[in-house]
């Protein structure tokens, strides 16, 4: 029988969900915030799929990035103390993992385009803040906005450098975007002629207006009114606006004149970009509009960590491959295990009866569910390399999956009614004592094996 | 079942290392907990020892059908197992539904039972799929039911594979099971008659002509000539009015016919859903020469590449035959052949062709004419006063708007190809070759 596909058949890869939930409700018995922490995962494993689709997909997906990102950052800055802490990066890690399984895992090439996606971001939060950073220090007692505006100062001479600045600005950004963004091969001189002519009327435009202004100021009547349109905010705002705008275009073009030569066809460069830095100048836009200029600095940080060290991380897995990493069922049977071993770890360990039974199920049933996800991840990996998907009927699976579900039940009650029988006896029940327990049941195994090989 | 091999899929090792794993945890933490939730793993090592070995009884059967039509269930159920069948037939790019029906003739159920249908490699399956995994008590069936992209040639399907697991999924028996029913496809089925145009050379042959002559059909009455034969006299006019006259018949000729294949890229390019235009070019050409050449005409092949020609020059002999079969089946699997003359082009192939054709030659032109290269090709075969005939598949057929400007165009194309006086056969794929060659190309002409 030869290879049919890789992803999981519809009815185990449900399965597996349902045992994944059933692991989240266990460790969310311990820290509800974990509930939170996987839907974030979930979103974020949803989001970074969408960066494998149509150009308009990635777009929406590198504009819900920094939202989805952050909001799963605010998630984790709820949680208190470290176990905390590490339970709900359990739980992004399962949630990352509950996604893969639901929407598929996202492919090399969709890791790389959400690192780009994030570290587009990252990198205008880092040059806004810079700019802030750098206004701040010009010892000006200025809102950012009015610094921004009047960065060339006020008077003639501001709005003169205002215009030839704002003039240059426009005009790099039109010669930085590559001319096969607005020709085809058959068009290519005419346009690039066209777009010439554009830049040189630009600049010569904002020259001679900038000087002609002066000019005109030397008429004695008309200096009032020059004086007036000098100090006009709203002159001075769409000056840097303009400026804004054509740095922006120079910027993007520079990065689609890197990109696009090294590539294939399905070039999603502008999307990406585009999609990223609108994402994350709505979202702190937003953030600064509801909350106040207060939250700009720890949401800032906050984006350019978790974006840059994300956005990185995700680069590289993209760029070296995704080979040898575990698959989506992998990720989540090992985060409920990590999940569970920290729960039974920090069980109280002078619990007795009933009490112990208590602090010993959430732990049991987190295992249990990571030991059958774990179970019908094999088997639905071989199931679908040997038929696939489409030739998978749900019956079999169901068989399947109620019989690893009883052995995991079994296990469970057996665990618990074990653990409670043993500090009911023994109230000091020692660990050396436990294991002894242990190492009778594995003989106990081993020997039924044999006999009935 | 037959080759059948049990395998052990799981010892519950993984089981195993996960409970030493957690009682070390347990151990180094201290935590009971941890050390009770290591019996956890150990149930999954106790659960293999639960498995046994399956012990599958299935019968399959299989109907093949092209298109989605299937003959009634009788034919099948009589047919005897592993039994050889012809199979129905159809031609290349036809769709063939398939349904493999798996019946459990056991007493035990089957948990798990995966079936593998054994598809020949040579056919693509377009649609459903040839694997099934299901589970089936005793009596019950599940039924494959998929389709395949028919292939020139002969198929035989194989037995299908078979794998069982029991309920805890540790024990695999595997194996192929023979099927009953139809076990093969055939797409080689020949044009039942080519009709010829008017082209003829001056040798006896079986074309009719516009010439009295030598023949076996009344043609005209003429003024006696000195040296007409004495049997050729009309005798009863004479006995009438005492005049000589002399009957001719209508002349037969033979006739020469060149098959020209237009593969230049162009007939790639205009690839839809269907097979590409080259494709079907070339094999409604292989069944034309094979017609034409169990008709007894000297046949040959050109095959018109972007600066290539390739030729097998017109002839009747087996060597002619297999060297045109060959040169053909490369076209259609875009291979290089060897021992066929090709001629590189330094210039327009299109204005080289006609000049490398016999003079009296007939011309079967077959391309999808979704450029105005093939559309010269005619204007220059028509002019020079080859007899020429065109089977255009029709590739430019999808919904999309680029592609039903393009079919304006070819439309435009083929209709200028007709006004030119070339017999145009525009070929909608979902109709079979055979019949587009037989009703359209039309009757014999005469020169």
């Amino acid at each position: 029988m030869s290879a049919a596909g890789s992803r999981l058949p519809t009815t185990t890869a449900r399965a597996v969900v349902v045992a994944a939930v059933v692991g989240t409700v266990a460790l969310a018995a311990h820290e509800p915030v974990v509930v939170a922490a996987v839907l974030g995962g979930t979103a974020l494993a949803a989001t970074t799929v969408g960066f494998d689709g149509s150009l308009r997909r990635v777009a929406l997906a590198s504009a819900l990035l920094p939202t989805v990102v952050l909001g799963t950052l605010a998630v984790v800055a709820q949680s208190a103390g470290p176990t905390a802490v590490v339970l709900v990066f359990v739980g992004v890690t399962l949630g990352l993992g509950i996604g893969g399984v639901v929407v598929g895992s996202p492919s090399s090439a969709a890791l790389r385009r959400a690192g780009i996606a994030a570290g587009a971001a990252a990198a205008v939060v880092v040059a806004g803040g810079l700019f802030a950073l750098g206004l701040e220090t010009s010892a000006q007692s200025q809102s950012p906005v009015d610094a921004a505006i009047w960065l060339t100062r006020d008077g003639l001479s501001g709005l003169f450098v205002g215009i030839v600045v704002a003039a240059l600005a426009v005009a790099g950004g039109l010669l930085a975007v590559p001319p096969a963004a607005f020709a085809t091969p058959a068009s290519h001189d005419a346009r690039v002629a066209a777009r010439d002519a554009l830049v040189r009327s630009v600049v010569l435009g904002g020259v001679v207006l900038a000087v002609g202004l002066l000019l005109v100021a030397a008429v004695g009547w008309v200096f009032p009114l020059v004086v007036a349109v000098a100090d006009s905010a709203i002159v001075r705002g769409l000056l840097a606006l303009v400026t804004a705008s054509g740095l922006g275009l120079a910027a993007l073009g520079i990065v689609v004149r890197r990109s696009w030569p090294r590539s294939s066809r399905e070039n999603a460069i502008i999307p990406i970009v585009v999609g990223g830095v609108c994402g994350i100048v709505l979202l702190l836009g937003l953030a600064v509009g509801v909350l106040g200029w207060s939250v700009v600095t720890p949401l800032s940080t906050g984006t350019v960590v978790a974006l840059g060290v994300g956005g990185a991380l995700a680069w590289y897995v993209g760029i070296l491959g995704k080979d040898g990493l575990p698959g989506p069922v992998g990720v989540i049977a090992g985060a409920l295990a990590a999940g569970a071993v920290v729960l039974g770890a920090l069980a109280d360990g002078g619990a007795t009866g009933l009490e112990a039974v208590r602090t010993g199920t959430t732990p049991f049933v987190a295992l249990a569910a990571s030991l059958l996800v774990y179970d019908l991840g094999r088997y639905g990996r071989g199931l679908a390399y040997e038929i696939g998907p489409e030739g998978a009927t749900p019956r079999p699976q169901l068989v399947r999956f109620a019989w690893s579900a009883t052995v995991a039940a079994v296990g469970v009650v057996v665990a618990a009614v074990g653990l409670w029988s043993a500090t009911l006896l023994e109230p000091t029940l020692s660990v050396p004592a436990t294991a002894g327990v242990l190492a009778g049941v594995v003989a106990v195994v081993i020997g039924v094996r044999f006999l009935l090989r | 079942m037959t080759d059948r091999g049990v395998h052990r899929l799981d010892r519950g090792e993984w089981a195993l290392v996960a409970a030493l794993a957690l009682a070390g945890l347990g151990l180094a933490t201290g935590s009971q907990v941890l050390v009770a939730a290591a019996t956890l793993p150990l149930w999954y090592v106790a659960a293999t020892v639960f498995g046994t070995r399956p012990s599958p009884s299935i019968r399959v059967r299989r109907q093949l059908a092209v298109g989605d039509t299937f003959e009634s269930e009788a034919t099948t159920e009589n047919a005897t197992e592993g039994g050889e069948s012809d199979g129905p037939a159809g031609d290349p790019g036809d769709t063939v539904t398939v349904r493999t029906t798996v019946e459990n003739v056991g007493p035990e159920p089957l948990v798990d039972l995966r079936v593998v249908d054994g598809v020949p490699d040579a056919l693509p399956v377009s649609s459903g799929s040839p694997r099934r995994c299901a589970t089936l008590e005793p009596g019950a069936e599940t039924t494959l039911e998929y389709a395949v992209e028919l292939r020139r040639g002969e198929h035989a399907f194989e037995d299908v594979s078979v794998r069982t697991r029991d309920l805890t999924g540790t024990v695999a028996e595997t194996g192929t099971e023979p099927v009953l029913g139809d076990d093969a496809l055939r797409c080689s089925s020949a044009v039942e008659r080519v009709p010829l145009g008017g082209g003829t050379n001056d040798y006896a042959g079986e074309v009719p002509t516009d010439e009295g002559g030598s023949g076996v059909e009344f043609y005209a009455v003429r003024e006696y000539a000195s040296g007409d034969p004495v049997r050729s006299i009309d005798w009863r006019r004479y006995a009438s009015t005492r005049d000589l006259a002399t009957v001719e018949y209508r002349a037969e000729r033979a006739t020469r016919i060149v098959c020209v294949v237009d593969v230049r890229s162009s007939q790639h390019r205009a690839a839809t859903a269907q097979l590409p235009a080259v494709e079907l070019s070339a094999s409604a050409a292989e069944r034309t020469l094979e017609t034409l050449l169990a008709a007894g005409h000297p046949t040959g092949i050109v095959t018109l590449h972007n600066r290539l020609l390739t030729t097998v020059s017109p002839g009747t002999d087996p060597e002619t035959r297999r060297r045109a079969t060959e040169l053909l089946r490369a076209v259609r699997e875009s291979e290089s052949v060897d021992g066929v003359r090709a001629r590189t082009l330094t210039s327009d192939p299109i204005a080289t062709l006609p000049r490398t054709l016999p003079g009296e030659a007939q011309v079967y032109l077959f391309s999808s004419f979704v450029d105005d290269e093939a559309l010269e090709l005619v204007e220059r075969l028509r002019t020079l006063g080859y007899a020429v005939r065109v089977v255009a598949p029709d590739v430019a057929h999808a919904d999309d708007v680029a592609t039903r400007l393009e079919a304006l165009d070819r439309d435009t194309r083929l209709a200028r190809a007709r006004a030119l006086g070339a017999r145009v056969v525009d070929w909608p794929l979902d109709r079979p070759l055979g019949l587009v060659l037989h009703d359209a190309i039309g009757e014999v002409g005469g020169r």
